[in-house]
Parts: C-alpha cells; structure tokens; sequence
C-alpha cells in the first residue's frame, strides 16, 4: 500500500493504463494523497477533507463514463472536488449542530487565533497618529503584480495562506474565493459584521506581510 | 449633501482607516457611498501608501481567486500525505459506493 501511494507527489497520470477508463482502485491508490492535500489546504479540518474526498471519488464514480480522457483524471478529479469545496462552504446554514453546518465555524469562532496571531498585523502597518510606516511605503513600488504571468506568485500566496490562523482564514476564504455573503458568514461563525471585516481585513494584511517577505512588492519581481 | 459629508469626512481621516475602507471595497465594491469612494479616489492621488495598498490587495484577489479555483495540486498545498486510517476509510467506503 504504502508503495503504491509512494511517489505520486501530485502527479497526474493519465487514467488507470492501457488508454481504458481508469478504475477505481487506480484512482484512489494514485491519487488520495494529492485530493487529501488540496482539500486539506482549502478547508483545513481533517474529518471535513476526508468527507469531502470521499465525495469527490464516489461523484467520480457516478459519472465516470463521463470522463472523456481529454484531461489527466487527477485534473478531472479536482474540478469535481473543487466543487464539492464551494458547495461546503455555500451551503446553507440551517442552525443545526452538526458538523456540517454550525460545526463548520462555530466551533472555532471565539478561538483558534481569530483573536490570537495577527491581532495587530492591521496596527503595526501604522504609526499611533495612524499614518504608514516609512518600511511599508518602502513596498510600494511593486504594487502591480500582472499574476497571470507570474505562477510563482499565486504559489507563494497559497503558501502564505497557510500562515493565516484558522478563525480568519474561515472568514476570509468563505467571503473571497467561495463568495458567502456576510450575513450568512456571521450566521455561521457566530460573529458580527464588525468581527467579521476585522478578520478579513488581518488576514489580507497577514498575506500582504507574508508576500512582502518573501520579495513581493518590493519593485524587484 | 450626505455625499459631500462622506467626502470630507474620508478626506479628514488618517490612513489607517483609509486601509480598512480600501480592504473592504476589494472585497465588496459597493460596500460606501460614491461620495466615500470619490474621496478615498482623491486621497490616493495624493498618497503612495495608500495608493500601494489599494493595488495590492486587488492584485491579492485576483491571486486569491487564481489559487482557489487552481487545478494545480501544488499551490500552497504542501507536500502532506493522507493519513493510513483516512486512506483505509475511503477505500471502504468507496468501495461499498
């Protein structure tokens, strides 16, 4: 077993061999390890990736023959997973005290460093007259980042998420990447609007400092 | 009248409060009035910190939104493995799917 998963290190073989569909024991041999990591970096609960890698194979299983080999399996098993991510985080908040649903934010809202690390990464940007300090307007001079052109940089801020405490990183990838209105992010995580922009406002802060250390905006990319 | 209030009071403010309302236009572009947002425009022609910022973090979403809908298993996913009693249950359960 643990050869089979042995190097595959996000790989995206082409199917299962022999230009036939893959089967479903290749899939999830071959690809566990890769789905476990994105999802875990997306959602970071263990029981909530597992779940939802779970979901992403037995989805997969259900429309397989619609798997056309156009694009590796692993890419095709990730677009389904991607969705399956949105979906856990749209989904709606029904007041129940499941995992799914309160459990998903609830849980963390008092803790996990939504109060703790990054409580002051917004402070210490200014001065106490609340003007820029003279080494942020020093990162200044790259500001305009063309991404598109640059995968290092979406590389490094995926890295840079990880540096973001739970309790913000909920808040803000919720309301950035998946789109949940306020309201229903408040809902969810117990907090309220004031809570809720204080959280996404430390945790950009927090990827801008990150970025910044690892040479962005400094006008040298 | 209201706009022009919103004008000067964003004008009057320092830049730490010109941070948290550009953080949140990023975010939700119609979140202040026009009034507001024409002073914080005017603001930025004069300040670089401000001017910067408000760049970087348009620049970070649209990073933000590159990384989340990335197919590539890479980024920012690191180099973890999927615990044995994880792999074993999904196995399971895949199989009985």
């Amino acid at each position: 077993m643990n050869e089979a998963r042995a190097g595959q290190g996000g790989g995206s073989g082409k199917g299962g061999g022999g230009g036939s569909a893959p089967s479903v024991d290749a899939w999830v041999e071959r690809h566990t390890d890769a789905l476990w990591r994105y999802a875990m970096s997306r959602v970071r609960r263990e029981d909530v990736a597992e779940e939802l890698v779970q979901e992403t194979f037995l989805a997969a299983i259900g429309s397989k023959e619609g798997f056309e080999q156009r694009s590796s399996d692993l890419t095709w098993l990730i677009g389904i997973l991607r969705n399956k991510i949105a979906d856990h985080f749209r989904r709606a908040y029904r007041g129940r005290g499941d995992a799914e649903g309160g459990g998903a934010g609830t849980a963390q809202a008092d803790g996990d460093g939504a109060d703790g690390v990054g409580a002051d990464v917004f402070d210490r940007m200014f001065t106490s007259k609340g003007m820029w300090k003279k080494e942020q307007i020093a990162l200044s001079k790259g500001s305009g980042i063309d991404f598109s052109d640059r995968p290092r940089f979406v590389e490094d801020l995926g890295a840079c998420s990880e540096g973001v405490p739970k309790g913000l990183w909920e808040a803000f990838l919720m309301r950035e990447a998946y789109g949940v209105e306020s309201d229903e992010i408040c809902k969810r995580l117990a907090i309220t609007p004031t809570n809720l922009w204080s959280r996404i406002h430390r945790a950009k802060a927090l990827l801008r400092e990150c970025l910044a250390g690892k040479g962005w905006w400094s006008g040298n990319e | 009248m209201g706009s022009v209030g919103d004008f000067v009071k964003v004008m009057s403010m320092p830049c730490k409060e010109h941070a948290a309302i550009i953080s949140r236009l990023t975010s939700e572009p119609g979140a202040y009035s026009g009034g507001m947002r024409a002073g914080l425009w005017l603001h930025e022609r004069v300040c670089t910190g401000c001017k910067a910022y408000h760049r970087q973090l348009t620049t970070l979403r649209r990073g933000f939104e590159a990384w989340a809908g990335a197919e590539s298993v890479g980024m920012g996913a690191g180099n973890g493995r999927c615990p044995e009693g994880v792999v074993r249950r999904i196995r399971e359960r895949v199989g009985r799917g």
